[in-house]
């Protein structure tokens, strides 16, 4: 699977994919998502590590992504954290 | 399933490649949050404050000062929802709160509330996951260390005086649950977003509906035009923008009361069975010196409160815990839910300490050395982890 898949399954997920969609929450430049609900993902640059932490356990009002696989999992923690230039793109 | 996620949660435990944890326990972001404030807090003092994300906004540990009350502008942020547009300020008097669960239920605007009653409380507001930044299993969430924490004042009139205005507690009633006022998005059920958290009636006669914070109308950041304040419980609690109050028999469906804000063992997932985040415990924590100073005579300070009863007694150490001094509290006495500042005078000679303090209440309730986990990382109280390492010259 080349880096380029990842990142076009994570964004897939990101905007569509996930449900509820993230897009409903939170705001992302590269997936043109305007959500206000939870924190504004471009400025707050999460980790994949902290991506996949608020996927997995949930976070504040945030519940737990029961539904996703651990490739999908990976590729929208790698992909969030990609886009939005996070210092660690990678578990 | 539960297995599954435990797998899942014992990868991440492992993976340890954003935080490294420093001898003392305290995990330390590598990556630098964003220093921007956003703009709803654009009028908070910058250099004051951590700003974790737009809804996280912690004060910097060398902030806290000696006062016995934190002013506004340095008081930590934590909004699980974005805040409604500022527009719910334009006409304060006008909101509106609706009270149930009552005999006589009906709707007040906060002008009404106003001719009804005042009194002032000044309270410790702590983030609920205050000190998270302290537990090794590294739960999800903000990792605040001390900041997430201020002791204001809150005017308002009493909760007990409404209710009793509109013909009591109707009869069956076990909790008081406040509705938040955030504007929810479509798409989404609302009870997994919708801010409305319930805590036992005995807490009934401590609440207020507050519009005043540090003797100012409450600004949009800290849940104006109206704020139901539950002393003595964490900041969770205290609904913002509050909309609604009903005296209940159950607690609120929302998730945020239901399977968020719970006391579950590390690998778990909270639900209605693990002890709900109410209360807060004994705590302290220095705020000076943070740096390095100078030999001789060292003014130790800090704060410590005691949740829902007075803190009694505080003592510090500057070798870690081995020996303990006792504090001298100083300031006003502003009751039992705030916090005193505290001061112990150290005649420290050139060399490396360690500065941990120790709160004790009057109920005899000491801090522990270290807080039991709980999967969210919640309550944090343990003395040890929060201190301060500095070398005095």
């Amino acid at each position: 699977e080349t880096d380029s898949a990842r990142i076009d399954m994570g964004k897939a997920l990101f905007t569509q994919g996930a449900e509820p969609s993230c897009s409903i929450c939170h705001t992302l430049a590269d997936a043109e998502t305007m959500g206000e609900i939870g924190p504004n993902l471009d400025t707050m640059r999460p980790d994949y590590d902290r991506v996949m932490r608020a996927l997995v356990n949930g976070v504040g009002p945030m519940t737990p992504y029961d539904s996703l696989t651990d490739e999908e999992l990976d590729a929208l923690s790698h992909y969030v954290a990609s886009a939005t230039k996070a210092d660690n793109v990678e578990p | 399933m539960g297995d599954f996620k435990i797998g899942r949660r014992s990868l991440l435990a492992g993976s340890g490649a954003i935080l490294s944890v420093m001898a003392s326990g305290v995990r330390v972001q590598a990556q630098e949050s964003v220093t921007a404030l956003p703009d709803y807090v654009s009028w908070k003092d910058a250099d004051a404050l951590i700003v974790h994300s737009n809804s996280t906004i912690e004060m910097e540990r060398s902030a806290f000062g000696t006062s016995a009350f934190t002013p506004e502008d340095r008081l930590y942020v934590r909004n699980n929802v974005a805040p409604p547009p500022a527009s719910i300020l334009d006409d304060r008097d006008a909101w509106e709160v609706s009270i149930d669960g009552v005999a006589e239920p009906r709707s007040l605007t906060l002008a009404e509330l106003k001719t009804m009653g005042i009194t002032t409380v000044a309270m410790v507001l702590q983030c609920s996951g205050n000190g998270r930044a302290y537990f090794e299993h590294e739960p999800s969430g903000t990792p605040w260390q001390v900041g997430a924490a201020g002791c204001v004042m809150w005017t308002g009139v009493p909760l007990r005086v409404v209710v009793d205005a509109l013909g009591g507690v109707a009869e069956g009633m076990e909790y008081v649950t406040g509705t938040g006022g955030e504007t929810l998005p479509e798409g989404l059920d609302p009870l997994t977003l919708l801010v409305e958290r319930s805590v036992p009636l005995d807490a009934l006669d401590d609440i207020l509906l507050a519009w005043e914070l540090n003797g100012e109308p409450i600004s949009l950041a800290h849940g104006g035009p109206l704020r139901m304040v539950v002393p003595g419980f964490t900041g969770v609690n205290s609904v913002k923008y509050v909309t609604k109050v009903a005296m209940t028999a159950e607690q609120s469906p929302a998730l945020i009361q239901q399977t968020r804000y719970r006391l579950q063992p590390v690998g778990e997932e909270g639900g209605p069975d693990h002890p709900s985040v109410w209360q807060m415990s004994v705590k302290s924590w220095i705020t000076g010196p943070l740096d390095a100073t100078q030999a001789g005579r060292v003014q130790v300070t800090g704060v410590a409160f005691g949740g829902t009863t007075n803190v009694a007694s505080v003592e510090v150490s500057a070798d870690d815990g081995q020996t303990w001094s006792t504090a001298e509290f100083i300031g006003p006495d502003l009751g039992k839910f705030a916090w005193r500042p505290f001061v112990a005078q150290m005649d420290l000679q050139p060399g490396m300490y360690r500065l941990v303090s120790r709160a004790t209440d009057a109920d005899g309730n000491q801090q522990p050395e270290q807080t039991e986990p709980n999967d969210p990382g919640y309550n944090h109280n343990g003395w040890r982890a929060p201190g301060i390492e500095i070398e005095v010259a």
